[in-house]
C-alpha cells in the first residue's frame, strides 16, 4: 500500500477497501453494483454509455496511445483504450495482462481495480464522462417532476439543490455530508421516486409506440401515392384514347368535353389523395376516443352478462370440454354472411367451374371461409392444460 | 402627374404611366382599404418600386390614420435604389405642393455599411465591426466611461447622439444611406444609431428582409412598429427560403471546438469574477431567481445575442416562468454547456446519416447526458444574461457558442416543422468525414407568421412570383388579392423559345441520366455557337450547378466548341468566389460595351442569377439549362413536410422551384420596356404545358406553341429574323398603348365605370346592393377583360408568316401527347 501516491481525490479512499476484502463482482455489478452508494466500490462511477439506438459511438482518435505500454494506433490499428473507474485510460491488452488474475492497483494512481469495471469511452472529455455517470446515479433519486411541487419557484429550488449535490459529488466537496443528504432525500421521497420511475418507463414505451405508428403511416402514405400514380396513368391513357377517338370522328366538341372533364376529375382525385389520412394515423386518432367511449359505457354499469362462450363474456371463466367440431360452442362465436367478397389476393385460388359456381381448391367458397373462421376461433374457450 | 384612384389623389413623379402600373396601384389601394394581405406579380423593369411608393405615400398622407410603411428588400443596392426613388418622389410631391412636413424616411443596414469610427470602420468583416462597435457603445461601457472618462474607450459619434433630443436626431426628410452618412460626418453623430433610435418616429423604413423575419434581429429592431403599419416584401420570390434560413442552424466540428474553447474562457472569467466581484454574480443569480422579465429589462442595443426563436413562441410559456434552477448558477450553466457540446461532438462522430425529429433528439440527449428540455430551451436567454453580467467584450469570438446555444434553444422550442439531419460526409464520394449537423426548419410559415399576425397589411411582390397560389399555401396566410399583371408592349420586345432537339434531332435535356451524354453536351454547345454567331453583344447562359458547368465546359473544350465560340465572343465564367465573379462581370461588361460581345457562363441560384441585371446590350440573349435537383436529404425532408402538412405534392413543389429560378434567370435580360432580348429554354421538359404554365404570366403569354418545340436550326433562323426585326428604327415615346397619359387614365376609368354600370343594370336592381359589396372583385375582372384587346393587338403574326408553322407544330404536339 505504501507505494500508492494519493494524488487524486478518488485515491484517498483506497484504504477503505483493502483488496483482501473484495469479492469478485458478478456481471450484474457492472452498472448497478458499482453505483450503489456505500457499495464496495465506494464513490466510483463506472463510465460507459449504453445506447441501444447507436446514435453515439465509442471515442477514439488517430493519436491514441496507451499510457501503460505506449502502444499507439500506428503500431496496432485495433488499439482500444478503455477507462477505469478512476478515469485512467488503458489498452485492452494491458488490462488483460494486469487484471486477469484478480484485482490489482491502477498503474497510474494505485487505486485497486478489477477488469470488469473498465468501460469504453464515449465523450472526448473525461470530466464529462465522469459527470454523466454521477448524473446517472443522481437521476435514480432526483427524478421529481414539476407536478410534484406546488409552485415553480419550489421546483426551481429543488433543481438547483440537485445540481449543487451533483457538483459536490463531482468535485469531491463534503462527500460525507452530501451522501447523507442523498440518503435522506431518497428515504423521505421513496414513494414519489418509485412512482416517477414507473411513469418514466411508461412514457418511454409510449414514445416507442408513437414512433412505430408514424413510421407505419409514412409507409402507408408512400403506398397510397404509388397506387394513385399508377391509377392516374391508366386514367390519362384512357382519356387520351377517348379524345383521339372523338377527334377521329370529327367531334371536336366532345373531345374537348372529355378532356376538361378528365382534368376536373383528376383535380378532385388529387385533392382526395392530399386529404387522405393513412389508416394507422386514423386509428391513432379514433382509438383513444373509442376506448374512452367503451370505458365510459362500462362504468355506467350498462354491460350485460353474456353467456359463457360468447366473445363479450366478462364473467367468471367457465371451461367447457372439447367436443365434436359441429357441436363446438365456438360455433356461436360467429355468424356467417351469405355474401362475402374476399379481398385477400392469392389466399385461395378461386375458379369458376362448369356450372358457373366459384370454387376454391375444389371447395365451395362458403365452406372454405367457414373453415377458416372456425380454425381461427376454435378452442378459444378451452381451459389450458396445467 | 396627378390622378385619382377612387377618392384617393395619387401623385406620380412621371408624366406617363404604364397601364400595369395603374392597375397595380388600383389593386394595392383595394388591399389597403380591405386591410388584408396580397400577392402581386409585376414584370421586372416596369416600375414596381415607384408605383408602390407613390401609392402608399399618397395613401399615408391622404388618410388621417397615421400608417407607417415598412419596405423590405433583399440587398443593399436594392435598398439604395428604393431610397433614391423615394427621395425623387418626395421632391416631386413638394413641387406639386403636397404638404409633407415632418415626413421622415430612412433606410437601415448593418453597422459595417454605416460606421464612421476611424478604426472600426476599417474592419472588413461585418461581424467584427458589430462586436467592436458593441464594445464601444454597450450600456455598461458607456456607464463606466461616463463616470470615469478615459477608463474605457468610447465611440465619440455614439456619445454625441446624447446632445440631441431623442426623436429628433435628424431633421425631417428622406435620406439615402449615403445622405445619412454625410449628415453623420457633418454633425459628428453615428449614422447607425441615429437610424436605430429614430425607428419609432419614422414614416417610412426601408431595410432588408432579415430585420423582420430573422428572430435574432427582428426582436430588437421591429418590436416597436405599430400594428397599423404596411409591410412590403419586394423581390419576395425567395421569401420562403429566407424564412427557412433564418430558423435553421448548421453546426460543424470546428464550430463545436471553438464553442468548447469559448465555454472554457467563460468558465475562467467566472472564476475570476468570483474572486474579484462575487457580488455581481450574486446579483444576477438573484434576478434570475426572481424571474426572467426583470433580468431582461435593459437590453436595448444588444442585438445578435437574443434567442433565435420568435418571442411569440417563447413567450407562450416563458411569461411567468423563471430560468430553470439547474442553470441558475453561473458555474452550473457552464457545466451544462460543456456537457451539451460534448454530446454534440459525440453525435458527430457517427459515420452514417441520421435524420431525426427534435423529440427523438431530446429523448436521446436526456438518456445519454441527462439534459432536460427546459434548461436547454432557456439556454439562449441564460447565455445573454451571463454575457451581460460578465461584461464580455469581443463577442464575435463567441460566435460559435452562440450558434450552439441557438441550436439547443431551437431544438427545445419546436416540435413540429423541424428536422435534425446529420451528414457525415460533404459529398457522396468523400472519404474524409466532415460532419455537419443541420437543424433544418421545414416550415417557412414559422418565421413569417408573427409578421402576418401582427400587421394588418402585408404585401408580397416580385417580378417572378408564379404560381401565385403556392405562396399563401407555403406561408400559411389568406390573401385578399392575388394578381399577376401581363406586360403591355408596343412590339415583341422579347422572344422566348424552347429548344427541345438539336439540329441532329437528338432530344436535349439536362435530366440526370442523359446530361453527360456526348450528343447532348455537343447539342448544348452548338446552341451556344449558333447563338453567339447570331446575337449581338452579351449572352448569358445559366447552368444548373457549378459541378455540371465545369464538366460541360471541359467537354466543350475537348470538342473544340469553345474555340468556335471564341471566334465570335469572349467567354467569362462565374465561380463560387465572389471576388473572381465580380472581376469577370466587370470585364464582361467592358467586352459588351466595346462591341466585341461576350458570353457569361453562370449558375442558376448563383450570385449572378439573383442580383445582377443584364440590361440592354449587356444581355441580348439568355440560355437556360434548367435546374436539376440533387436529392439532398434536407430537400427530401422539406418535400415530405410540405406534402403532409400543406398538401403540396412533391412534383408540384419541385416544378415550382425550378420554374421560379428559370423565371429569375430569364428575367435578368429584360429590365424595362425599351429593352429587348431572346430567351432560350434548352430542355425538352419545357415543351410540356404543365411546366410552362408555372412561368409568370408576362413570360408565358409570349410563348406560343410554334416556338415551344423547336430544333436548334429552326430556333437560330427565327432568332435571326427576330433580331433583324427588332433592330428596325422604332419610336420609343409612342403613348396610348403601353404608356398612358393622364387622359388615358381618365378615359380608362370612365370606361370602367360604364362597364360596371352596364353590368349592374344587366343584373337587375336587386343585384346592385350585392354587387356594391363585391365591387372590388368586379373591378378586377373588368381590368382583365379590358386588357384582352391590347394583348391581341400585340400578339404575334404581324409579319412573321408562320401560320403554317403553327399548324404543323400543333399537329406535332398532338402526336407527342398521344404517343
Amino acid at each position: 500500500m505504501s507505494r500508492m501516491g494519493p494524488t487524486k481525490g478518488v485515491a484517498m479512499r483506497v484504504p477503505k477497501n483493502p483488496p483482501g476484502m473484495r469479492k469478485p463482482t458478478t456481471a450484474s455489478g457492472r452498472y448497478g453494483g458499482s453505483n450503489r452508494p456505500g457499495g464496495d466500490d465506494g464513490y466510483l462511477y463506472v463510465a460507459g454509455i449504453r445506447d441501444p439506438s447507436h446514435k453515439v459511438t465509442e471515442f477514439k482518435t488517430e493519436s491514441d496511445v496507451c499510457p501503460v505500454c505506449h502502444t499507439d494506433r500506428q503500431f496496432n490499428k485495433n488499439l482500444r483504450l478503455l477507462i477505469s473507474p478512476c478515469y485512467h485510460k488503458m489498452c485492452e491488452s494491458c488490462i488483460d495482462r494486469l487484471f486477469t488474475l484478480g484485482p490489482e492497483p491502477c498503474p497510474q494512481c494505485g487505486r485497486i481495480l478489477r477488469k470488469v469495471n473498465f468501460a469504453h469511452q464515449t465523450f472526448e472529455d473525461l470530466k464529462v464522462e465522469k459527470e454523466v455517470s454521477v448524473r446517472r446515479r443522481m437521476a435514480k433519486y432526483y427524478n421529481k417532476n414539476e407536478k410534484d411541487f406546488a409552485t415553480k419557484r419550489e421546483y426551481n429550488d429543488y433543481l438547483e439543490e440537485a445540481e449543487d449535490i451533483t457538483f459536490n459529488l463531482l468535485n469531491d466537496i463534503d462527500v460525507e455530508a452530501t451522501e447523507a443528504r442523498i440518503t435522506e432525500f431518497a428515504r423521505k421521497n421513496a414513494e414519489i421516486i418509485a412512482a416517477n420511475e414507473k411513469k418514466r418507463a411508461l412514457e418511454m414505451i409510449n414514445e416507442g409506440e408513437r414512433e412505430e405508428v408514424l413510421r407505419k403511416a409514412k409507409e402507408e402514405r408512400a403506398r397510397m401515392v404509388a397506387e394513385y400514380d399508377r391509377k392516374e396513368e391508366i386514367e390519362s391513357e384512357r382519356i387520351q384514347q377517348e379524345v383521339l377517338e372523338a377527334v377521329a370522328r370529327g367531334d371536336h366538341k366532345l373531345a374537348q368535353d372529355i378532356e376538361s372533364r378528365g382534368k376536373r376529375e383528376a383535380a378532385v382525385r388529387a385533392e382526395a389523395l392530399a386529404a387522405a389520412i393513412p389508416p394507422s394515423i386514423a386509428s391513432l386518432l379514433t382509438d383513444p376516443r373509442a376506448r374512452s367511449l367503451q370505458a365510459s359505457a362500462g362504468s355506467n354499469g350498462e354491460h350485460t352478462q353474456h353467456q359463457p362462450g360468447s366473445p363479450s363474456y366478462s364473467g367468471r371463466f367457465v371451461a367447457y370440454p372439447y367436443s365434436d367440431p359441429s357441436e363446438a360452442p365456438a360455433l356461436r362465436w360467429f355468424n356467417l354472411m351469405d355474401d362475402y367478397v374476399d379481398y385477400r389476393p392469392g389466399v385461395i385460388d378461386a375458379k369458376r367451374n362448369k356450372d358457373g359456381k366459384y370454387r376454391g381448391g375444389g371447395f365451395d367458397l362458403g365452406q372454405f371461409w367457414e373453415m377458416e373462421i372456425r380454425t381461427a376461433v376454435e378452442a378459444l374457450g378451452i381451459e389450458p392444460l396445467v | 402627374m396627378k390622378f385619382m384612384i377612387g377618392d384617393l389623389p395619387v401623385l406620380f413623379p412621371y408624366d406617363r404611366i404604364y397601364p400595369e402600373q395603374f392597375s397595380y396601384m388600383s389593386d394595392l389601394k383595394a388591399t389597403l382599404d380591405a386591410g388584408g394581405h396580397c400577392v402581386l406579380e409585376m414584370p421586372s423593369g416596369t416600375g414596381k418600386t415607384v408605383s408602390l411608393l407613390s401609392l402608399i405615400v399618397s395613401y399615408m398622407q391622404f388618410y388621417p390614420t397615421k400608417r407607417k410603411l415598412i419596405y423590405c428588400s433583399r440587398t443593399v443596392p436594392e435598398i439604395e435604389k428604393a431610397l433614391a426613388e423615394l427621395k425623387r418622389l418626395m421632391e416631386y410631391r413638394e413641387e406639386m405642393g403636397a404638404k409633407d412636413e415632418e415626413f421622415r424616411g430612412l433606410g437601415l443596414t448593418s453597422r459595417k455599411n454605416l460606421c464612421l469610427h476611424p478604426e472600426v470602420s476599417k474592419e472588413k468583416k461585418g461581424k467584427v465591426v458589430d462586436s467592436r462597435c458593441r464594445d464601444l457603445t454597450s450600456a455598461f461601457a458607456c456607464e463606466k466611461g461616463r463616470a470615469n472618462p478615459g477608463s474605457v474607450p468610447l465611440c465619440d459619434y455614439h456619445e454625441n447622439l446624447n446632445n440631441y433630443e431623442p426623436g429628433n436626431l435628424i431633421p425631417p426628410g428622406v435620406y439615402t444611406l449615403d445622405d445619412v452618412k454625410k449628415y453623420g460626418q457633418e454633425k459628428g453623430v453615428c449614422p447607425y444609431f441615429t437610424i436605430r433610435r429614430m425607428m419609432p418616429y419614422l414614416d417610412i423604413v426601408i431595410f432588408s428582409f432579415h430585420y423582420l423575419l430573422d428572430p435574432k434581429v427582428a426582436e430588437n429592431v421591429s418590436a416597436e412598429m405599430s400594428k397599423e403599419s404596411i409591410i412590403v416584401f419586394d423581390e419576395a420570390h425567395n421569401i420562403d427560403n429566407v424564412c427557412i434560413e433564418s430558423l435553421s442552424v448548421d453546426l460543424t466540428r470546428p464550430m463545436l471546438d471553438s464553442a468548447a474553447r469559448s465555454v472554457n474562457k467563460i468558465g475562467d472569467k467566472i472564476e475570476e469574477l468570483k474572486r474579484t466581484d462575487a457580488e455581481k454574480l450574486q446579483n444576477e443569480y438573484e434576478k434570475l431567481v426572481a424571474g426572467l422579465q426583470e433580468a431582461n429589462e435593459h437590453r436595448e442595443d444588444e442585438d445578435m445575442l437574443t434567442a433565435p426563436v420568435p418571442s411569440a413562441k417563447l413567450s407562450e410559456d416563458m411569461v411567468d416562468e423563471a430560468v430553470p434552477g439547474n442553470i441558475r448558477k453561473a458555474e452550473h450553466f457552464v457545466a451544462f454547456l460543456k456537457r451539451f457540446i460534448e454530446y454534440l461532438k459525440t453525435r458527430m462522430r457517427v459515420l452514417h446519416v441520421v435524420a431525426e425529429t427534435p423529440q427523438s433528439f431530446l429523448a436521446h440527449l436526456k438518456e445519454i447526458t441527462y439534459i432536460e428540455r427546459r434548461p436547454l430551451k432557456f439556454s439562449a436567454e441564460r447565455l445573454t444574461s451571463l454575457v451581460r453580467t460578465l461584461e464580455l467584450t469581443n463577442i464575435d469570438e463567441h460566435y460559435a457558442l452562440q450558434q450552439v446555444v441557438g441550436f439547443g434553444t431551437l431544438v427545445a422550442s419546436y416540435e413540429k416543422g423541424f428536422m435534425l439531419i446529420l451528414e457525415p460526409y460533404e459529398t457522396e464520394h468523400a472519404t474524409v468525414p466532415n460532419p455537419i449537423f443541420h437543424m433544418v426548419c421545414l416550415d417557412p410559415s414559422l418565421a413569417i407568421s408573427p409578421v402576418f399576425e401582427r400587421f394588418s397589411s402585408v404585401i408580397i411582390t416580385s417580378g417572378t412570383i408564379s404560381p401565385l397560389d403556392m405562396y399563401p399555401k407555403m406561408l400559411q396566410f389568406q390573401p385578399v388579392m392575388e394578381v399577376s399583371y401581363p406586360m403591355t408592349l408596343q412590339r415583341n420586345a422579347f422572344f422566348p423559345m424552347v429548344i427541345t432537339r438539336g439540329s441532329d434531332q437528338v432530344p436535349i435535356s439536362s435530366r440526370f441520366e442523359v446530361r453527360n451524354d456526348p450528343a447532348v453536351v455537343r447539342n448544348f454547345g452548338s446552341i451556344l455557337i449558333e447563338m453567339s454567331r447570331v446575337v449581338p453583344d452579351g449572352i448569358v447562359a445559366f447552368f444548373p450547378s457549378y459541378l455540371y458547368m465545369e464538366s460541360i465546359v471541359s467537354a466543350w473544350y475537348d470538342m473544340g466548341i469553345l474555340s468556335e465560340v471564341w471566334k465570335h465572343k469572349l467567354l467569362f465564367v462565374e465561380t463560387p468566389d465572389a471576388m473572381e465573379t465580380s472581376i469577370a462581370l466587370k470585364n464582361y461588361r467592358e467586352a459588351c460595351n466595346n462591341g466585341r460581345g461576350a458570353v457569361m457562363l453562370s449558375v442558376a441560384r448563383g450570385k449572378v442569377s439573383e442580383g445582377i441585371d443584364f440590361d440592354h446590350n449587356y444581355g441580348r440573349a439568355v440560355i437556360i439549362i434548367p435546374y436539376q435537383y440533387t436529392e439532398s436529404r434536407i430537400l427530401k425532408a422539406r418535400l415530405e413536410f410540405l406534402r403532409d402538412n400543406y398538401r403540396v405534392r412533391e412534383n408540384d413543389y419541385l416544378t415550382f422551384d425550378a420554374m421560379r429560378h428559370a423565371a429569375q434567370c430569364v428575367g435578368r435580360v429584360l429590365r424595362g420596356k425599351t429593352d429587348w432580348g431572346l430567351m432560350v429554354f434548352a430542355d425538352k421538359r419545357f415543351a410540356r404545358q404543365d411546366k410552362r404554365s408555372k412561368l409568370p404570366k408576362w413570360i408565358n403569354q409570349y410563348i406560343i406553341e410554334a416556338h415551344s418545340n423547336m430544333s436548334t436550326d429552326m430556333a437560330v433562323s427565327l432568332a435571326k429574323k427576330f433580331i433583324r426585326q427588332i433592330s428596325q428604327p422604332f419610336d420609343h415615346t409612342q403613348t396610348g398603348i403601353s404608356l398612358w397619359t393622364l387622359e388615358d387614365i381618365e378615359d380608362r376609368q370612365r370606361k370602367d365605370r360604364e362597364e360596371a354600370d352596364r353590368a349592374l343594370r344587366a343584373l337587375g336592381p336587386g343585384a346592385i346592393q350585392a354587387q356594391a359589396a363585391e365591387g372590388m372583385q368586379l373591378d378586377r375582372e373588368i381590368d382583365g377583360d379590358a386588357f384582352a384587346p391590347v394583348e391581341d393587338d400585340m400578339d404575334y403574326g404581324d409579319d412573321i408568316d408562320d401560320e403554317a408553322l403553327v399548324r404543323a407544330a400543333e399537329l406535332h404536339g398532338m402526336e407527342v401527347e398521344s404517343g
